[in-house]
């Protein structure tokens, strides 16, 4: 085993495990789902609540860090897909049992008077749609280049990369071959533009412009905006690298377009982590319709609402529209996580 | 985020009031329309909008909507925006139909009033409300 891989698997797995230590505190009225009262957090009451979820938390990324070592190490990747999935499932649970125990603390958040703006419009701005296509424009700008160029391409082509930058699959040149990744990029897109587009039309608008629920929908469209611009340019500038020839050395286009990415995706993630405090009106979501992370309410005709545990909105798993969307995200975004650690 | 010039109105439910929620949405967007907040020609949201962004069921919201459109306020048709119609002052009922309808009126107010004096509020208060409202 290297360096490299051990530095892979922490590198994937140590962000998800600090941010879950604090995503049940990052919206401050609630506690692991739960409407709790100010300063609940530092209370007597909260901290062995708050152990038991960080301990267990700590646990569970060991537990996935060793399977994904040695999935990386032996080629394994369905190793890593049972450790990112175990991690997941213990994670739910965890936060299960926290909403549990916090519940008997709980005040009530959720108000009974609800108020509508009567204007017949949704919540759309062209630059809403802007930030919903803009990924495909950028991979489609990529690949028409690519196209354009196809000639020049050399009769083998990388179709895989390691993560320095430097190919470690090869193929004959192919339409498969040349474009799967831009294919790979319309999945990803497509799991962003459905996001973007359930919050403009699938999540409840505030009363008046300027309510908590239209300021916080505009920062996570915000944020999309980044995710899906940031991955689209690292899409196609990996689909853009055949026509540099056969790079057996650092590439530094691949870095330049890798590090402007993840710089755009965090960036992106400011103005929903300055939204993430308290709202300042009820969300319209009762705390027993929480489970967890989770939303569920059959009565609620939202199909995305805001996110109590984190940041971001969350399917409303009751709603109808969820049976069939749900389960086609999930097969896109395995599908897509498949041909990444094949 | 809307992008009328003006703001919209806003209309407000309580879930906890003894009215239903269908009644409490009609009774305010009859009082926009009859105070002009609401034109003729200006389009309301949808039903699955205003049901979402109230957090009620949609035929909650439809069922407002259609008794407006009974009374001549609103032209709701399938997969149009829902409109304000330009409604004449007394839509078209023959003799018969419209005392049945002021006795209706006049039971509920007796009905409201009879509940405002079991409350507490004087004769005189009731009596000059009434005016006032029926003034505005």
């Amino acid at each position: 085993m290297n360096w490299q891989t051990l530095l892979i698997a922490f590198w994937v797995i140590a962000p998800v495990a600090v941010l879950m230590h604090w995503l049940p505190l990052m919206r401050k009225p609630y506690f692991f789902s739960v409407g709790v009262p100010a300063g609940f957090a530092k209370s007597a009451a909260a901290q062995p609540i708050l152990l038991r979820y960080r301990s267990g938390n700590i646990v569970m990324a060991i537990v996935e860090f060793a399977l994904v070592l040695y999935g990386l190490e032996f080629k394994q990747p369905l190793l890593i897909l049972a450790g990112a999935s175990i991690y997941a499932i213990a994670i739910f649970i965890l936060q299960r049992q926290a909403q549990t125990q916090a519940m008997p603390f709980r005040v009530e958040t959720s108000s009974n008077i609800r108020a509508a703006s009567l204007a017949a419009d949704e919540p759309v701005s062209w630059w809403m749609y802007v930030v919903a296509f803009a990924p495909y424009l950028i991979l489609g700008a990529a690949a028409l280049y690519v196209a354009m160029h196809y000639s020049e391409l050399p009769e083998r082509v990388p179709v895989h990369y390691g993560v320095s930058g430097q190919p470690d699959r090869w193929q004959p040149r192919s339409t498969r071959s040349v474009f799967g990744i831009f294919v790979i990029g319309a999945a990803v897109t497509l799991l962003v533009s459905s996001t973007v587009l359930l919050m403009i039309f699938g999540a409840r608008r505030g009363a008046y412009q300027s309510s908590y629920q239209n300021r916080f929908l505009r920062a996570n469209l915000l944020t999309m905006a980044g995710v899906g611009c940031g991955t689209s340019l690292l899409i196609s500038g990996i689909g853009l690298m055949p026509l540099r020839g056969i790079p057996d050395v650092f590439t530094p286009p691949f870095w330049i377009v890798n590090v402007v990415s993840m710089a755009l995706i965090m960036m992106s993630l400011y103005p929903v982590l300055v939204f993430s405090s308290a709202p300042e009106e009820s969300d319209s979501t009762p705390d027993q319709y929480w489970k967890g992370a989770f939303y569920s309410n059959p009565d609620d005709p939202a199909l995305v609402v805001p996110k109590r545990l984190g940041i971001g909105f969350t399917l409303n798993f009751a709603h109808p529209t969820t049976r069939y969307l749900f389960p086609a995200l999930i097969l896109v975004l395995f599908g897509a996580m498949i041909y990444v650690v094949r | 985020m809307y992008s009328g010039a003006e703001p919209s109105p806003v209309i407000s439910i309580d879930l906890n009031s003894p009215a239903p929620a269908y009644r409490q949405i009609v009774d305010q967007i009859r009082h926009l329309l009859v105070e002009d907040s609401l034109r003729p020609g200006d389009a309301l949201p949808s039903v699955r909008r205003l049901a979402m962004d109230l957090g009620v069921h949609h035929n909650t919201v439809a069922e407002a909507y259609r008794s407006l459109a009974e009374e001549g306020w609103l032209e709701v048709t399938q997969g149009k925006p829902v409109r304000v119609l330009q409604r004449a002052q007394s839509p078209a009922r023959n003799k018969q139909e419209r005392a049945e309808l002021q006795e209706g009126y006049a039971r509920r107010l007796r009905h409201l009033v009879a509940e405002m004096k079991a409350s507490g509020v004087s004769r005189d208060w009731i009596s000059k409300l009434l005016r006032s409202i029926s003034e505005e």
